[in-house]
């Protein structure tokens, strides 16, 4: 019974908690419905805010997106601008960025090249410079202008190239950046350089050996007027069938040839042009075939054909006769020369329009020049000799010949003195032709060269003082003038002919430019336009024209007469400055 | 016991009654204290109060809730670290506390939050005796997740009420510990020695209870009047008014079944069976009903537990 009862009671127990675990989970349930039911709201709410957070999120995330897209193009565009190729390499060898010059060279696009290795791309180039990087990934240390050969469809180049690995905060390197410059251009750029170096020095050589013959031709030319001017004295008092008269004759030419050479000499220094006429090439180049030296040559060259063809209305020009006529006969003789075996000489002239550069010389400018050609067919001209054929004693012919060695540089001294220009076109074994340039100008002709007698210049007693520091030099103007019927009194300095001066008057004064020590002649002419407002003068030099003779002409001073004094210079000049009544 | 079940339907005159005027001059003062103390106790306040009423009020919504918590940066913290602990496993890592309302539940985050806040001023550990805080948090927290529980599965209501309520029944003893340290030695010692009730030694060596202070503090910061008379009477639950009984009673229950399980600190240790029967019986509900809670309550602590749930 006991059994039973609890037995009984064992399973009402049972009973109660089922009941109560039955109640417990359909109260839950109940209750987790209710949630359920009362929240879902409040549920939707809260996800469609999320919502408008990722809607917020996706237009932040777009806009960021157009941003990178926008540096992106960016970076390309500047990749591109780079006149080398440039490449970015990923962790994998892979191409991430190339510039459009790698496209362009690899002939092949930039969509093509992106993701891909460079043995993807091209397994035909074995060892090729962009291939392989891994020594970079390894040592992550930069390749720093190394050169090489790159290889590409057509052909292959000379390259600098950097390679530079770029790595992540943790120093890994997660790729390369490649820069490969052509050095073709480069090379072609040192060479260009040094070409250009090279024609510096020319040039700088050219003037120091012109400032070299300067200062001899200074000295020279003292010294060769007397050997020219007492001959010529003295000839003149010799009778007619006196057996002296033919050496005196040689000597004075002799003397008129080295002062020739001088002259060549002052050309180069690039101080002797002091005439500024207005000329004609034409009449140049028709005195030139007319003159002895001329049928001289003809006469050697007999084989030698000579052409002639002048433009009609040919542009004037300005400048010396004397040095162009010279400068051309340069070049006739070393056309000539290099025919020896025959040929044809074409002279001409023509009117020509310059808008290019000429070759070998630079600042041309455009505009209207003045063109003397003188074309040879003979042996030719090298492009290394072309280089250097102006240069001084640069010479393919027997010394003594032709003389001085001299003959194109002074063609290349008188040039730039008349700021012209020389065209050199010549093949080897087809002859050559040499081209002058020479600014045209718009002035009139006006030049009378007829030969002058000696009643011309004659003196009538007025008086002179010839002021020169160089005892040869105040003798033969003294002779001259003294011959010519001028009374004449000699100084040998500035501060002499000022004191002589301060008691007497001179109808006209000789006045010699450079004087040393002491006052120059420009100094000396100032004091003594001092006590004698309106004093007469001329002024004499071996030298060039400088700005202090061009000072004293604007003082008052008449002619610039150039050493070696000459009877019919000096005369000229003394006249035509008494003749002149102008007001100081 | 007896002189209470006297005055059971006497609770509304019990609500309405002043204490004397120098117990009540000191619980005021005490409040004062506890308001003026800065970073203690009043630093749960202005959080506390939110989610009560929220708890209160059927109108409010998950994203009061969300920003309730989320203006608290350490609580916020700690409720998202909750809500992607084990114990609640989401299925996605929450990273806000919107997700965190959609994936454990608009109730489940305002349990979380509440009891995440009131154990901020249980984490001083200091033993006297059985008690330290952390103790006393575990026995308030067993005390919430119990009356709740009875609330859910024995009356089919949310119980979120009788939650908050068991967390803060004791906030009392807090007070004690922190404003009148050397009286409350004296208490833990004589409720230990002469194995008094606490509140009987509150009342000899204070004149007054922790359930006294813990009501005039939910006075002073406004707490709903339920619950305000819950941490009042929690040891005298016939002196409530009827309305109020239920609440008060299951408090009641659940102390018996905590201590009677020795889970926490006990601040009643020597309730006699006869009342709980009574209270019980009151309340509809059985023995066997309230072992599966207890089971079920033990198995949640120790869930809790193992994750660091319950951690001050």
């Amino acid at each position: 019974m006991t059994t039973n009862l609890e037995r009984e009671n064992e399973s009402d127990e049972k009973i109660r908690q089922f009941e109560a675990k039955i109640k417990h989970l359909s109260n839950e349930l109940r209750l987790v419905k209710e949630e359920y039911e009362t929240t879902s709201d409040e549920y939707y709410e809260l996800l469609s805010q999320m919502e408008e957070r990722v809607e917020e999120k996706t237009v932040q995330l777009k806009e960021l997106h157009t941003i990178l897209e926008l540096k992106g193009r960016e970076l390309q565009a500047m990749v591109d601008a780079s006149p080398g190729i440039l490449f970015y390499k990923d962790a994998t060898q892979k191409f991430i960025r190339v510039n459009r010059k790698f496209s362009e060279i690899f002939e092949i696009s930039i969509q093509d090249v992106i993701g891909q290795t460079f043995q993807d791309l091209f397994p035909q180039y074995t060892n090729h410079i962009l291939a392989d990087d891994s020594d970079i990934f390894q040592s992550g240390e930069p390749v720093l202008d190394r050169e090489g050969i790159l290889a590409f469809p057509k052909g292959e180049l000379p390259i600098l190239i950097n390679k530079i690995p770029y790595k992540d905060i943790d120093g890994k390197v997660r790729g390369i950046i490649g820069f490969a410059s052509d050095l073709t251009e480069r090379r072609k750029g040192e060479e260009e350089r040094a070409k250009l170096e090279a024609r510096v020095r020319q040039a700088e050589k050219m003037e120091a050996m012109g400032n070299l013959a300067g200062g001899v031709a200074h000295d020279l030319n003292n010294i060769l007027s007397s050997v020219i001017g007492f001959p010529e004295l003295i000839l003149a008092d010799v009778p007619e069938d006196s057996p002296l008269r033919a050496p005196l004759q040689i000597i004075k030419d002799s003397g008129e040839r080295a002062s020739q050479v001088v002259q060549d000499l002052l050309t180069l220094a690039r101080r002797g042009v002091s005439v500024r006429e207005v000329v004609n090439a034409n009449e140049i180049l028709s005195d030139l075939l007319k003159s002895p030296e001329f049928d001289q040559l003809k006469w050697n060259n007999p084989e030698v054909e000579v052409e002639v063809v002048l433009e009609t209305d040919l542009l004037n020009i300005l400048g010396s006769p004397v040095h162009l006529s010279k400068a051309v006969m340069n070049l006739v003789l070393n056309a000539v020369e290099s025919m020896s075996e025959g040929g044809k000489l074409a002279l001409s002239t023509e009117n020509r329009y310059l808008d290019r550069p000429i070759q070998g010389y630079d600042d041309v400018e455009e505009g209207d020049y003045v063109a003397v050609n003188v074309a040879d067919t003979g042996t030719g001209i090298s492009p290394e000799d072309i280089e250097r054929i102006f240069e001084p004693f640069y010479t393919k012919k027997r010394m003594g010949r032709s003389g001085t060695g001299l003959g194109m540089t002074v063609v290349w001294g008188t040039m730039k003195d008349h700021n012209g220009y020389i065209d050199v076109q010549s093949k080897v074994g087809e002859g050559a032709i040499l081209t002058l340039y020479f600014p045209a100008t718009q002035q009139k002709a006006s030049r009378n060269r007829s030969g002058l007698s000696i009643e011309d210049y004659k003196g009538e007693g007025e008086s002179v003082l010839v002021v020169d520091d160089v005892e040869e030099q105040q003798k033969l103007a003294s002779a001259i003038l003294t011959k010519l019927g001028y009374s004449v009194t000699t100084v040998s300095s500035g501060e002499e002919a000022v004191e002589y001066l301060q008691n007497s008057a001179v109808d006209l004064l000789v006045l010699d430019m450079i004087m040393d020590p002491g006052m120059d002649g420009l100094d000396t002419f100032r004091c003594i336009l001092e006590q004698h407002p309106g004093q007469k003068a001329i002024i004499v030099s071996g030298f060039s024209e400088t700005g202090r003779v061009e000072e004293a002409q604007r003082l008052g001073a008449g002619a610039y007469v150039r050493k070696p004094y000459l009877m019919e210079k000096l005369g000229m000049a003394v006249r035509t400055e008494l003749d002149n009544d102008r007001l100081p | 016991m007896g002189q209470d079940e006297l005055k059971r339907d006497d609770a509304e005159r019990v609500e309405g009654k002043n204490p004397s005027a120098k117990k009540r001059d000191e619980l005021n003062r005490i409040v004062g204290l506890v308001n003026e103390g800065e970073g203690g106790i009043s630093s749960i306040k202005r959080v506390t109060l939110g989610i009560l009423g929220i708890i209160n009020d059927p109108e409010s919504t998950a994203r009061d809730l969300q920003k309730l918590i989320e203006i608290d940066p350490s609580l916020c913290l700690k409720v998202l670290k909750m809500a992607n602990s084990a114990y609640y496993a989401p299925k996605k890592r929450v990273s806000n506390i919107g997700q965190a309302i959609i994936n454990i539940g608009f109730n489940n985050v305002k349990e979380l939050a509440l009891s995440q806040k009131v154990c901020e001023i249980f984490s001083k550990k200091e033993h006297i005796g059985e008690y330290s805080r952390p103790s006393l948090w575990k026995h308030s927290l067993s005390i919430a997740i119990l009356g709740q529980m009875i609330y859910r599965k024995e009356f089919g209501a949310k119980g979120q009420e009788v939650y908050a309520a068991g967390l803060l029944h004791d906030v009392g003893i807090i007070v004690e510990d922190q404003f009148l340290h050397d009286d409350f030695r004296l208490i833990l010692k004589r409720a230990l020695y002469a194995e008094e009730n606490l509140s009987q030694a509150e009342r000899s060596v204070l004149g007054f209870t922790h359930a006294d202070i813990g009501r005039a503090l939910a006075a002073d910061w406004n707490f709903p009047t339920g619950l305000r008379t819950a941490m009042g009477f929690h040891h005298m639950p016939s002196k409530v008014k009827p309305s109020l009984t239920r609440v008060a009673s299951t408090l009641f229950i659940a102390e018996y079944l905590a201590a009677e399980n020795g889970i926490g600190f006990a601040d009643a240790p020597f309730i006699s069976s006869s009342a709980f029967q009574k209270h019980v019986k009151k309340l509809g509900l059985t023995v066997q009903g309230l072992d599966l809670i207890v089971e079920d309550m033990k198995q949640e602590l120790s869930e809790m537990e193992k994750q660091g749930l319950f951690e001050t």
